[in-house]
């Protein structure tokens, strides 16, 4: 009886390994996007639904930038006064924890499905 | 008749609960928003320090498809109002002496440490000085 061994399978195993880093920051960065952009919209429904007269158009003031190839923000941006900012103004203001906490785990779930098509890519 | 809520899900009971913890340090100056005493047309005197409650449900993911969850999560959100800058920030620290990593025990369900999220500081408002802080736990 003999055993042949291909050692090809290595060198492809190494081929694919390079290709991870690349295909992290394609791929991590488009979600990275996507839920930023998810998250204000998130917030800025929230701010619309709870507004005022007064803050009718604060929610124009949520705006979203990616800060880095990996990462980005959202929130309020330059003044305008949230509804519920002040303590004679109703219960605070919570668009921001609210939207935080739908994307939080919206998130994480989409970013360790990039994670688990690194190693078995589906092409 | 009174609408059947199931067990631990009466904000009512989470509202009192908190206010049973910040009554050991702010005492009874724990309000809901609209009932402060010389505000809004309430009949008395403003408090020189006071706290603004309210407890609502906040929205925690689900590992089922079909959405159901066996817990529940909570935010409480506070303002901390004085009629100075400093006693404003008394009653902040005052309600953080209280909530930070305390337990509630809601329909003989006992809830996590309550967790700190966000504190904005406190800056004059309105007459007076005020600033903010949110908490959340889940049971």
């Amino acid at each position: 009886m003999r055993v042949k061994v291909d050692y090809s399978g290595t060198r492809d195993l190494e081929s694919d390994m390079r290709k991870i880093p690349p295909a992290l920051v394609r791929q991590g960065a488009k979600v990275v996007k996507q839920n930023v952009a998810a998250g204000q919209r998130l917030a800025r429904q929230y701010a619309r639904q709870k507004s005022g007269p007064h803050g009718k158009s604060y929610y124009k003031r949520i705006t979203s930038d990616m800060t880095g190839p990996l990462s980005g923000e959202y929130g309020p941006h330059d003044g305008g006064t949230p509804v519920g900012a002040g303590w004679r103004h109703g219960a605070g203001n919570t668009d921001l924890p609210r939207s935080a906490d739908v994307i939080g785990p919206k998130f994480a779930d989409d970013i360790s499905k990039v994670l688990d098509t690194l190693f078995w890519p589906e092409s | 008749m009174a609408a059947t809520v199931q067990p631990a899900l009466d904000a009512s009971a989470h509202w009192s609960a908190i206010k049973a913890l910040l009554a050991d340090t702010v005492g009874d100056d724990v309000y809901d928003y609209g009932k402060v005493p010389g505000a809004d047309g309430n009949p008395g005197t403003l408090p020189t320090a006071f706290v603004m409650l309210s407890v609502d449900r906040r929205f925690i993911p689900s590992g089922w498809l079909s959405g159901r969850t066996s817990a529940t999560g909570w935010r409480v959100f506070c303002h901390h109002v004085g009629n100075t800058a400093p006693n404003a920030r008394t009653v902040g620290n005052w309600v953080t002496a209280a909530l930070n990593e305390a337990r509630i025990t809601v329909d003989g369900i006992a809830s996590t440490p309550i967790t700190h999220e966000t504190t904005d500081p406190v800056a004059v408002d309105d007459g007076m000085f005020s600033g903010q802080s949110t908490w959340t736990y889940a049971l």
